[in-house]
């Protein structure tokens, strides 16, 4: 009978109730929203590369480094040698080394040049490997293996033809349309950047740049497939490259001695490291995000305080009558943070799936834009916590008008 | 048997003692007594039955209703005394406008402990076909029904609980003289059968042949009023 009143009472008072729960419903979208892709985006980051003792470029910041060579998130400054590459691989703390050579893309997906050390040693995750939905790795220069969303939102499959574009812009002009490669394997989902991602040899990035100057094919070119296949195309640059160590004692060693190469400029950075300086830069930005979210539910709280209480008003002979029957003031008070909680339920479902929708909506936006792979489940350990809170601070925000009416009813 | 027994009773609004709402030396009512009482707007009808409702605490005095002294029931208790053993009827707002018929009357059953385990539908149904409110209307938000109906659903919501005593606060005041008629007769035959006392305060005169008795609250209360 309590929650039937409570809820009947909503109903007849159905116009601002549904006010209310709009200004809550909109509070809490953005309080789960913020909590949700602040914590996926940590977790996604976090997962992208496992294993890894340092990645390997061209001399700029380390954050930049790891944003382009792991995440695929904005432009090197310069290429590194594959010289440096190779003694650096070769050296005897070294166990393995997976050049990245980046700069071309096809639909908007990255393509990156690589060896088969790549799906060998490279693990996300807890340490996870790379395996293969179907097919296997690229063998010959025009094979390409795709990352799991590639194959399923363009629909490709094994044999396939695959036109790679020069850049990469989602649309661009220079193709390399006279040497496509062939779907040669598919990869398993790994809810990171890989799944994004075209894998070719490095072989077949020098084969389709061979006869291109400054970023256009040079005219009249003749050269054939066949003609570039008996070349022995060794890179001459890459864009980076991820080393793993024998021991991980020697990661300074190796480090600084990279840091400190005479040949030419690299910089060698922690995966780890380079995170925690990235959260370290977000996490003002976290903070002020945060705050804006809860001043939006302490604004909605306010709202539904107001309400409520404007409703004591207009209920005075409902509470005289209630208290004739036998309802003691204390059930007034109840009553009426019953109600608050009922809006502030109603206000978290509906949030809920609000949010639901849109990370569906915006999930490739996040992916493509920002290399974020968030999850459209929202309910994580935080989820109780959450729950407990908004509900901690409408019995807050209701205290008032459930005293006015315990006042009323004395 | 003494229903209700009223000695040196005081009440006012504010903590002043010179300013008595109520104030009544003796005055009682015997069990299964109808008692009409009267008297000008503002002589503190509303305030008396409050007090024996236990609404409002004396201020002063003793105040026995159905052989409990409610000056020494604490607030929580004089409530759950008041759901037990009073049925109460207004001149309107009886019901909750937004609840059913039904739904009105469990109301009152549920701060009620008599028979709390038992599923009040049937008793509820057998008093509104005795106050012929037509089946079609029970599931009505009472606030579509006409003030006639209203008021004999709130007989049916004062006599759930089967009390001993009811008070009812101008009750007919609202109702044309057909519904008024209705209503007298629907009460007066639900008080026989519960056997139960009968406070009945209006300013309609003609009313009191029904009672066993016609007060005037002037010459009880030595009070100010309100």
């Amino acid at each position: 009978m309590f929650i039937k009143l409570a809820l009947q009472s909503l109903i007849n008072r159905k116009g601002s109730v549904v006010m209310t729960i709009l200004a809550m419903t909109v509070s809490i979208f953005v309080l789960l929203g913020v909590e949700h892709v602040r914590h996926q985006a940590k977790e996604s980051f976090t997962n992208t590369v496992s294993g890894t003792d340092l990645i390997v470029g061209a001399r700029t910041g380390s954050v930049n480094l790891l944003l382009y060579s792991v995440f695929r998130v904005g432009t090197p400054t310069n290429n590194i040698t594959w010289d440096s590459f190779q003694r650096i691989s070769s050296s005897r703390n070294v166990e393995w080394a997976i050049p990245i050579s980046l700069g071309d893309s096809h639909k908007g997906y990255r393509v990156i040049g690589t060896n088969h050390d790549y799906f060998k040693y490279f693990s996300y995750g807890n340490k996870r490997s790379l395996t293969f939905l179907e097919g296997k790795p690229f063998e010959k220069m025009l094979d390409v293996v795709l990352g799991f969303d590639v194959a399923t939102k363009l629909g490709y499959k094994l044999g396939d033809k695959i036109v790679v574009a020069h850049g990469v812009s989602k649309t661009s002009f220079s193709l390399h349309d006279d040497r496509p490669f062939t779907v040669v394997g598919i990869l398993e989902p790994t809810g990171t950047p890989v799944d994004q991602s075209l894998h070719v040899s490095l072989q077949g990035i020098e084969a389709i740049h061979i006869d291109w100057k400054q970023g256009v094919k040079i005219r009249g070119s003749t050269l054939t497939i066949e003609q570039i296949e008996k070349m022995t195309l060794e890179p001459k640059t890459i864009t980076a490259f991820m080393v793993g160590l024998k021991s991980r004692i020697a990661t300074f060693r190796v480090q600084r001695a990279i840091n400190n190469y005479n040949k030419e400029p690299l910089m060698a950075i922690l995966p780890g490291v380079a995170l925690s300086e990235l959260w370290q830069m977000m996490g003002i930005l976290e903070n002020t995000l945060r705050l804006v979210s809860a001043l939006v539910l302490v604004a909605a709280l306010l709202g539904l305080s107001a309400m409520l209480l404007a409703s004591i008003r207009e209920r005075q002979q409902e509470i005289r009558l209630l208290r004739v029957v036998g309802a003691p003031p204390f059930f007034l008070f109840l009553l009426i943070e019953l109600e608050a909680i009922l809006i502030s339920l109603t206000s978290i479902f509906l949030g809920a799936i609000m949010l639901y929708f849109c990370l569906e909506l915006v999930r490739d936006l996040l992916i493509s834009h920002f290399g974020l792979h968030i999850t459209s489940n929202i309910f994580s350990n935080s989820s109780p916590i959450f729950l407990i809170f908004v509900i901690f601070a409408t019995l807050l925000a209701a205290a008032v008008p459930s005293f006015t009416a315990y006042k009323s009813g004395k | 048997m003494i229903a209700l027994e009223l000695q040196n009773v005081r009440f006012c609004y504010h903590s002043s003692q010179d300013d008595l709402t109520i104030n009544i030396e003796h005055w009682s009512v015997k069990k299964g007594e109808r008692v009409f009482i009267h008297g000008p707007s503002g002589c503190g009808k509303s305030t008396m039955l409050n007090l024996l409702s236990g609404i409002l605490p004396v201020s002063n005095g003793s105040l026995c209703v159905l052989g409990k002294n409610l000056e020494k029931m604490s607030n929580r208790e004089r409530d759950r005394f008041r759901a037990n053993h009073i049925g109460y009827v207004f001149q309107q707002f009886n019901l909750i406008p937004y609840l059913d018929a039904i739904n009105n009357i469990q109301l009152a059953r549920h701060f009620c402990n008599k028979n709390k385990h038992h599923d009040p539908r049937e008793e509820i149904e057998e008093l509104l076909q005795s106050l012929n409110i037509a089946q079609s209307d029970w599931r009505k938000p009472t606030s579509r029904l006409s003030v006639g109906q209203q008021q004999r659903i709130a007989i049916a919501r004062a006599f759930i609980n089967t009390p001993e005593l009811l008070i009812a606060d101008e009750p007919t005041s609202s109702l044309d003289s057909n519904n008024r008629d209705h209503f007298m007769s629907a009460l007066q035959s639900l008080v026989t059968k519960h056997q139960a006392t009968l406070i009945f305060v209006s300013h309609d005169t003609t009313l009191a042949k029904n009672f066993d008795r016609k007060e005037s609250l002037n010459n009880l209360n030595k009070g100010s009023g309100i």
